[in-house]
């Protein structure tokens, strides 16, 4: 039982030892702090001599030696006897580092190894330290045993204070007291004696009562006293009674090995006692505990419900029942907001560690980096937090390593020889938007562009359409780095693709913005929590899904004239905002996520399309209805799943159902949008409106490079078919289509134009409506079913079959007179 | 070894009680589409999301329930190192036994078994065919 208490005191001391850590180091991490001034000293001084005070306390011994060392150099700092350096700085967190490392191995610090860090002060220890002051003195370890731990935490639980005592007792002085006996009878008068040690030996208190002690003490001419105590008194008159001086006697906070709910004592003598841990960091809960809260607090809200409708009826004829019921229904809903909030911590535990990443980053580079922190209290999910630690980390390297430029380089110039990196975080509109800026050289847009065109990454036709913003983003696609050499920081071409495609897959977004010889800012933003989200539900033959809102762009009822559901290459296309996006129903992507043939499903006409954006690209989920709109709590996806990539996680709803999440960013990468989104601009950004002032138009190709147009009012379906489908039948070729045969024409064969034979295995089959024998028309690519006022001009191509040519972004369309050919193949 | 048997697709199983955390009446488990053909849905048990498996899909067989039936189950305890629980659809829950000794499958019932048939136990005039809980699981960690 002892054991597992003085665990959890251990415990205590971990959170509390961490926080002294952390402190020390962003002490010598801020840029405006290391110019050692008393403010300073006294801080890290107070961190690092609490924390040996308590290391002490528990016979950590590694711990002690390291926190002495720092000790004594800060105590140095503070008498100016000692000037801050690089070098020193470079001590002192070596010294930092190693403290955590054994303040993470507690319990097994045997294969931690302190003495290169030890030597590291062996220049400063070298110079005389201070006489301690007896009351600073290190405890004799060992002092405090778990039993004492145990005794000490008995008396504190019953209000009495807890004190260490450290006293030199020379009887031939008579410095304080005449007979040793005195200090014993009087500590016994107002407390008790929980552990002693005389000269640095323990002497069990428990087995040896006071007059044997004080026997033992008679012997003794010279020793030194420790004296473990416990008293109802406060430090002041704890000191009077005892006849010792203050500053022999240390206040021990119970908060050590006791989680209490009193206030931590304010220090009377800052220096010299131990300090309490910053309370914001004392608390340590697993997130497994907080998760099954959070399941307790959603369960109790189910329950809730279901309560509340089956008292519903009757809740009129019990007085007083309705407002009973409006305090149950407040109350859960508070409480389930409390329990979210403890998964919420400040993005200021994540930038916090940059400083130190950066700074050893810019030393290793022969640069010289500074951090700036701007709103570091927006509070993000925990699991965000750690989600987002790579990526911000893989940004502030590059930047370091790519970004700010040599000193020498800056200097000429004429910027600061020092970079400044700005890491920056504020919320917008239930987002964290962060930004990774710094002041150096921006990204060279030419290099990334030659580099993508080297790569096969982007074509130069599409270069040329591109500003420079948008060539920054460049940055973003996989295989790109700009660095002209590898170093082991970065420039291995594996970073920003990565870094964005983990942001997307938190539900956020990932931009740059870089102005050359200016710098480069890193836009991330992402929800607040993962943990709970807005999402729509809808219900799809007869199951429900949830979508998560950030993804939704705008649910729409197709039938309208500009929102048609419509069927091209056999596969769903919605007409949105002018221009088409693919459409799928959730049987469709299961289909393709299965790599099976997508089913045949009638599209209801009551249905929803729910059009979604995800990585730049923008389809519509085919929904039977949309439900509601929900904020609800993920969970994560359970493993039995993970090669579905269409959905981000389950959720349960209010009705106690459980239901998945789609993951909008997985189907599009499913569903290989990317093709798509190249080939055919899905939202028209010229604003070619409604349609109500243009003619519908598919644009496709065949063998050669022509771009064929038909109207679309001709056509009545578009089928994928293999070219061994198509089979010759006199001099006319057939093909089998769901069980109709329909004549098939090739386009080249009236139009002027080359042709070729086709080699594509899959082809097209345009279906056009003029006569009772359908005709279809082969292609080998559709691209595009596309709202214009064409233009068609009669003059420049002209044949028996084709209308006209007209351009629609630049491209030369060559109108088919579908009429004609069909009249012409039928024989007329 | 005490194991509580269960009928599932037609035929009495068993597995290690130590490893049943719960039967569970009239599940109505969501179909999950795209997901692996032994999967018979997601259910929420006491705020955790069960994943539901067919034990006809689980021995290649074809299901005999429709997706989203109503259904028993038998939950067992989170064995999986993400914390994930499982459950398998029964059609019905029989009794804790005793059976002492399992023996194991003869070879060529391994085969038929799936691979997640652990052995075989008599008790009474009973066989019961001992569930391979872990093999069940490693079945979707590969």
């Amino acid at each position: 039982m002892k054991k597992i208490d003085t665990g959890l005191f251990l415990d205590d001391f971990e959170s509390e030892a961490k926080a002294h850590i952390e402190k020390i180091e962003a002490a010598f991490l801020d840029p405006a702090a290391p110019t050692a001034t008393p403010g300073f000293v006294n801080t890290v001084f107070r961190a690092v001599h609490s924390l040996k005070g308590t290391a002490g306390f528990f016979s950590l011994k590694k711990i002690v030696a390291v926190a002495h060392e720092l000790e004594n150099v800060f105590s140095q700092l503070k008498e100016g006897r000692l000037r801050l350096s690089d070098e020193l700085t470079d001590a002192v967190l070596a010294g930092v580092d190693c403290l955590r490392v054994l303040v993470d191995n507690l319990t097994n610090d045997d294969a931690v190894d302190i003495d290169g860090v030890l030597a590291l002060f062996r220049d400063y220890s070298a110079k005389p330290a201070p006489q301690p002051k007896d009351g600073e003195q290190a405890m004799t370890p060992g002092l405090v045993s778990p039993e004492v731990v145990q005794s000490l935490k008995d008396a504190a639980r019953f209000g009495h204070k807890l004190y260490y005592i450290r006293v030199g007792y020379d009887r031939s002085l008579g410095k304080y007291y005449k007979h040793p006996e005195g200090i014993i009878a009087n500590i016994l008068s107002v407390g008790t004696i929980a552990a002693l040690a005389v000269d640095g030996n323990i002497t069990d208190v428990r087995e040896r009562p006071a007059e044997q002690l004080v026997k033992a003490l008679t012997a003794l001419d010279t020793a030194t006293l420790e004296f473990c105590s416990a008293s109802v008194l406060e430090h002041e008159l704890f000191s009077i009674a005892i006849e010792i001086d203050k500053k022999f006697i240390r206040h021990i906070p119970k908060e050590t090995f006791h989680e209490g709910e009193a206030k931590p004592e304010r220090p009377e003598q800052p220096a010299a006692n131990i300090a309490p841990a910053e309370r914001d960091f004392s608390l340590r809960l697993g997130i497994s505990t907080i998760n099954g809260l959070m399941d307790l607090a959603n369960e109790m809200i189910l329950t809730r419900n279901r309560l509340f409708s089956s008292v519903a009826e009757n809740a009129r004829h019990i007085a007083g029942l309705a407002p009973i019921l409006h305090d149950v229904a407040r109350l859960t809903n508070e409480m389930q907001e409390k329990v979210m909030q403890t998964r919420m911590q400040p993005v200021g535990t994540l930038f916090g560690k940059f400083p130190r990443i950066v700074r050893d980053t810019a030393k290793s580079l022969g640069k010289d980096v500074q951090v700036e922190i701007v709103g570091d209290d927006v509070m993000l999910d925990k699991y965000l937090l750690d989600a987002l630690a790579d990526p911000i980390t893989q940004i502030v390297k590059n930047s370091v390593d790519h970004g700010i430029e040599p000193p020498a380089r800056r200097k000429a110039l004429g910027k600061s020889e020092k970079g400044t990196i700005t890491l920056s975080a504020l919320m917008r509109d239930g987002f964290a938007v962060m930004e990774i800026s710094d002041d150096g050289a921006g990204i060279d847009v030419s290099a990334l562009r030659k580099k993508a065109l080297a790569a096969g990454i982007i074509t130069q036709e599409k270069l040329d359409t591109m500003s420079d913003e948008e060539s920054a983003r460049l940055i973003f696609e996989p295989g790109i780095s700009t660095a002209t050499r590898v170093t082991n920081l970065s420039g291995r071409g594996v970073g920003m693709d990565i870094v964005k495609t983990n942001i997307e897959r938190l539900g956020g977004r990932a931009d740059i913005s870089s102005f050359p010889g200016t710098g480069t800012t890193m836009r991330l933003q992402t929800p607040l929590s993962l943990s709970v989200i807005g999402a729509l539900i809808v219900a799809a033959n007869g199951i429900r899904y949830a979508v998560p809102e950030t993804a939704v762009e705008r649910i729409v009822r197709p039938g309208s004239h500009s929102h048609r559901l419509d069927t091209l290459n056999g596969s769903l296309v919605l007409s949105f905002d002018g221009g088409i996006i693919p459409a799928f129903t959730v049987e469709g992507i299961a289909a393709a996520a299965l790599s099976r043939p997508a089913p045949y499903l009638a599209v209801p006409d009551t249905c929803k399309c729910v059009v979604l954006k995800a990585s730049g690209r923008t389809f519509a989920l085919v929904a039977d209805s949309v439900l509601e709109t929900i904020r609800t709590l993920i969970k994560p996806l359970p493993f039995f799943f993970k090669d579905c990539p269409i959905y981000s996680g389950v959720t349960v709803l209010g009705d106690g159902r459980a239901i998945t999440i789609l993951d909008a960013e997985g189907i599009a990468r499913l569903m290989s949008l990317d093709a798509f989104a190249q080939e055919a601009p899905a939202v028209s950004a010229e604003g070619d409106g409604d349609g109500g002032h243009g003619r519908q138009a598919l644009i496709f190709k065949c063998s050669g490079a022509e771009y064929y147009a038909l109207w679309a009012e001709n056509i009545s379906r578009i089928e994928v078919i293999s070219p061994r489908d198509i089979q010759q039948i006199g001099k006319a070729r057939y093909v089998n289509v769901g069980g109709k045969t329909i004549r098939v024409v090739r386009p080249e064969n009236y139009a002027p134009v080359q042709k070729r034979a086709h080699n594509a295995e899959k082809l097209y089959l345009i279906t056009v409506n003029h006569s009772s024998a359908p005709l279809g028309f082969l292609s080998s690519k559709v691209l595009d079913l596309v709202t214009d006022s064409f233009h068609v001009e009669t003059d420049r191509l002209k044949g028996d079959f084709v209308l006209g040519t007209g351009v629609y972004r630049e491209k030369v369309l060559v109108f088919l007179d579908s009429r004609a050919i069909a009249e012409k193949a039928a024989g007329i | 070894m005490r194991v509580l048997s269960f009928v599932a697709a037609g035929e009495l199983y068993a597995a290690d009680i130590e490893c049943v955390q719960a039967v569970m009446r009239r599940l109505e488990p969501t179909p999950v589409r795209a997901a692996d053909s032994t999967i018979a849905g997601i259910v929420n048990i006491r705020g955790k999301v069960v994943t539901l498996l067919d034990m006809d899909a689980l021995l290649g067989r074809a299901c005999r329930e429709q997706p989203g039936a109503v259904s028993d189950a038998v939950v067992f305890k989170d064995i999986t190192e993400s914390g994930d629980q499982m459950g398998l659809l029964i059609s019905a829950a029989c009794e804790i036994v005793d059976p002492g000794s399992v023996q194991p499958l003869p070879p060529e019932a391994e085969l038929a078994g799936g691979g997640i048939i652990g052995g075989i136990a008599e008790h009474g005039s009973k066989l019961y065919r001992i569930l391979d809980i872990r093999a069940i699981i490693a079945r979707f960690t590969s």
